[in-house]
C-alpha cells in the first residue's frame, strides 16, 4: 500500500502507544481538519466540534462502534481519511438541522411535544460515514442518466478506454470535430448536472468541480479492497 | 485521456453492478453483433442509441468494441 507509514502510525496508536495517539491528535492535523470543514460550508464552532467529535472516536469504542481508526486500511493518506470522516459528519449535521428547520415550519397543534418523536428511530449503524459517497455517487449515476446514452459511450471510449477519434469519426462516419464536440459537450453536461444535484442534495457544501473530483479519488482510495456495497445506506 | 473521467470511472466501479448499472455479465451474441456492426461503421443511426444504452450496462461489451476500435 501507498501510505505504510500512516499505516503504521495507526496501528501503533490503535495498540495504545501515546506517541501514536498524540502524533494523530496533533495541533496541526487538527486545524488541517478544522481548515477543510469550513472551506467545505462549516462555522467555525460547527468545525471545532466537530474535529473533535472525529479525534473523540478514532480510538475508542462507542456506542457499539469500533474506534474509527479500525477501518482505515493505508488507501490513502491518513489525513485525507480523517477529513472525509469529519465531512461525512458535517453532511449529517447539516442535514439534521434543515430536517429540524423543516419540521418548525409545520403546524404542529396537537403533534407530539418532542420533534424528536416525529423522526424515524435512531439508527445506530454508522450511516455517518456513508453520506459522502453516496453523495458523490448518487449525483454522478443522475447526472449519467440524464445524458445522451450515444454521446457517454463515445466520451468512455476515448477518455477511459484510450480509442482514438479518428477511429469513432471512422466507425460512425463523422468528422474528428464533430466526435471532439460532442464528447466535450457530454463531459460538460455531466460536470453540470452533477454540481446541480450536489447543490440540491445538500445546498450548504462549498464544492467546485475539481474538489468533487479530489473527493471521488480519495473515496475510491479508501474503497479498493473493501466491499463498496457494505458500506453505503441499504435505505 | 481526461484524468477527471478516469477518476470517476474508478470510483464507480468500487460498488455492486445493481448499483452502478454497469454488470461485467458475458457479451450476448446479439450484442457482439452490434459491436461489430459498430466498430466496421455498418450501424444504422437508428440502432445506435439502443446498442449504446446495452454498451452502457456492461462493462465487458464496452471493452470489447474499444478493442475493436483500437485495431484500426
Amino acid at each position: 500500500m501507498a501510505n505504510t507509514q500512516d499505516l503504521d502510525l495507526v496501528k501503533a496508536a490503535l495498540a495504545g502507544e501515546p506517541a501514536a495517539c498524540a502524533e494523530i491528535r496533533s495541533p496541526e492535523m487538527t486545524s488541517w481538519i478544522e481548515a477543510v470543514l469550513v472551506k467545505r460550508g462549516a462555522s467555525q464552532t460547527e468545525a471545532k466540534d466537530i474535529t473533535a467529535d472525529v479525534f473523540g472516536d478514532c480510538f475508542t469504542s462507542r456506542n457499539g462502534r469500533a474506534p474509527l481508526l479500525r477501518a482505515y486500511n493505508g488507501g490513502g493518506a491518513l489525513r485525507a481519511f480523517l477529513s472525509r470522516a469529519a465531512l461525512n459528519r458535517l453532511i449529517d449535521l447539516k442535514r439534521r438541522q434543515r430536517f429540524h428547520g423543516e419540521l418548525s415550519t409545520q403546524g404542529l397543534e396537537g403533534a407530539p411535544v418532542d420533534e424528536f418523536d416525529l423522526l424515524e428511530g435512531e439508527d445506530q449503524t454508522p450511516h455517518t460515514d456513508d453520506n459522502l459517497v453516496k453523495l458523490l455517487r448518487d449525483a454522478l449515476l443522475h447526472a449519467f442518466s440524464q445524458c445522451n446514452p450515444r454521446d457517454l459511450v463515445l466520451m468512455r471510449l476515448v477518455a477511459i478506454y484510450g480509442v482514438r477519434q479518428e477511429a469513432l469519426a471512422t466507425a460512425l462516419g463523422w468528422s474528428q470535430s464533430k466526435v471532439s464536440r460532442t464528447i466535450s459537450g457530454v463531459m460538460e453536461e455531466v460536470r453540470a448536472r452533477t454540481m446541480e444535484e450536489v447543490r440540491k442534495a445538500d445546498p450548504w457544501l462549498e464544492v467546485e468541480w475539481a474538489d468533487f473530483i479530489a473527493l471521488c479519488r480519495s473515496s475510491a482510495d479508501f474503497l479498493v479492497g473493501a466491499s463498496a456495497e457494505s458500506q453505503i445506506i441499504h435505505e | 485521456m481526461d484524468s477527471n473521467f478516469q477518476t470517476i470511472h474508478h470510483f464507480l466501479q468500487a460498488f455492486a453492478p445493481e448499483i452502478s448499472g454497469r454488470s461485467s455479465d458475458a457479451v450476448t451474441a446479439e450484442l457482439e453483433a452490434g459491436i461489430q456492426r459498430f466498430a466496421a461503421g455498418d450501424l444504422e443511426e437508428s440502432s445506435l442509441n439502443q446498442l449504446s444504452r446495452d454498451l452502457l450496462a456492461n462493462e465487458k461489451a464496452m471493452e470489447r468494441l474499444a478493442s475493436l476500435l483500437n485495431g484500426r
